[in-house]
């Protein structure tokens, strides 16, 4: 019963953690469709070949698709055939005016609907306002299977949001237990506070790393491959929260030198806990005050949102949470146990 | 002496890596097919990397206890 007691955030983590990559790597991406070829259609009748993922299509199955903007259904997809599982040809007739010259598309059968946004562009058309038409369409799936949604350009690794992100989680919140060891020390000068504020921003920093690595993985196949609107197609992004990341990871960088530099315990414990309480403060100016006073690429930024509105849908939230919980009470259980290292490894020396 | 093999052993998975991306982005390649999947991949081994060698840290202080402790 008194391990129970003790121990029982160390299996809620372990849980949350199975539950967490379960989920993730178990739990299918939603169809959606991917491109059409050709992408740029002109007036008159046009044969488009829509390319999906995970559409499944079956032979004879119902398909309704058609072209929307701005909630108004504009054209309807005729003869429609299925070529393979995750091809279907359709054909649409264009007028001469449309209210824009970029379309989104939707399609439905019995099983799904998607919808993809700015995925096709008319030629030559006049932009004017046009009348909403009726498509006649199979009726809707009455039950939606649990998946995880497909964004465009995020595909797949939509998932990283119950890797990378939680990474930050728990940085942050290392970070904050540092910040309150540090003022702690300051007030009673005992050496066991300046310790724990040590080991906390040794395991931040651990964790900051794994986040601007993965975070520069992620972005290097999905933020940069969209040229035409971000100058930069490499690892890093010039986004303002990479870059406040990166300057924050630095200054800890320099907590630990600063520590390094100096001889006597006590002058060294002083000196870096006010040093810890500036980082600390300049760690919640860099990455979460100036992304949201400027246009970040990361969501939620730009602008100050309400967690409401955050870019999450119903079935990312059942598993997000419980991600960044688990992830953050692994984080204390490896603070933890450096805190208990470095607690023997100082009896030692006072022997 | 350790941290010169880390070092070498990166250098070369970087030569490695730049030589692939000159023939064709053969890595480049197995990132984009099948929906990205691979980036997640890539993604939970390097935290997985980086629990290990947090792994690897603790050991080595523990180890070094051990020793004064049997002084």
């Amino acid at each position: 019963m008194k391990t129970v007691k003790k121990h029982w955030w160390k299996a809620l983590s372990v849980i949350l953690l199975v539950y967490t990559f379960g989920f993730s790597f178990l739990v299918p991406l939603s169809p959606s469709i991917k491109s059409a070829t050709p992408n740029s259609l002109e007036i008159g009748e046009n044969k488009v070949i829509l390319t999906g993922y995970n559409t499944g299509f079956l032979e004879d199955e119902p398909i309704h698709v058609s072209i929307e903007y701005d909630k108004q259904t504009l054209l309807c997809g005729t003869a429609i055939s299925v070529l393979n599982k995750n091809q279907i040809e359709a054909s649409f007739t264009l007028p001469d005016s449309l209210p824009s010259k970029v379309l989104h598309l939707r399609l439905h059968t019995t099983r799904f609907s998607c919808f993809s946004p700015e995925l096709i562009k008319a030629f030559s058309i006049i932009e004017a306002p046009a009348n909403e038409v009726q498509c006649s369409s199979p009726a809707l799936a009455s039950s939606i299977p649990l998946d995880i949604p497909n964004r465009l350009q995020l595909n797949e690794t939509i998932r990283n949001l119950m890797f990378h992100v939680p990474m930050w989680f728990t940085m942050m919140v290392i970070l904050s237990i540092s910040f309150w060891y540090s003022i702690k020390y300051l007030y009673t000068f005992d050496l066991r506070y300046d310790r724990i504020a040590r080991e906390a921003v040794n395991i931040g920093l651990l964790f900051a790393a794994l986040g601007i690595v993965t975070g520069s993985i992620w972005a290097k196949f999905t933020w940069s491959e969209h040229t035409d609107l971000f100058t930069t197609s490499g690892w890093w992004v010039n986004d303002v929260k990479l870059n406040g990341a990166a300057i924050t990871t630095l200054i800890y960088l320099a907590y630990r030198i600063l520590r390094n530099s100096l001889q006597e315990t006590n002058q060294k414990a002083k000196v870096s806990a006010v040093y810890n309480i500036f980082a600390f403060v300049l760690m919640l100016v860099f990455i979460m005050i100036l992304p949201r006073i400027t246009d970040s690429l990361h969501p939620g930024n730009g602008g100050n949102p309400a967690f409401a509105k955050y870019d999450l849908d119903s079935t990312l939230r059942k598993v997000f949470y419980p991600a960044v919980v688990g992830w953050i009470l692994l984080g204390i259980w490896m603070l933890s146990l450096k805190k208990r290292i470095s607690t023997l490894e100082n009896n030692l020396e006072d022997e | 002496m350790n941290k010169k093999i880390v070092f070498l052993l990166l250098a070369f998975i970087a030569f490695f890596y730049n030589a692939s991306l000159a023939k064709g982005n053969l890595v480049e390649q197995t990132f984009h097919e099948s929906g990205k999947i691979n980036v997640v991949v890539a993604i939970v081994l390097i935290i997985f990397i980086g629990l290990i060698f947090y792994l690897i840290k603790l050991d080595r202080k523990i180890s070094e206890i051990e020793k004064e402790t049997k002084k």
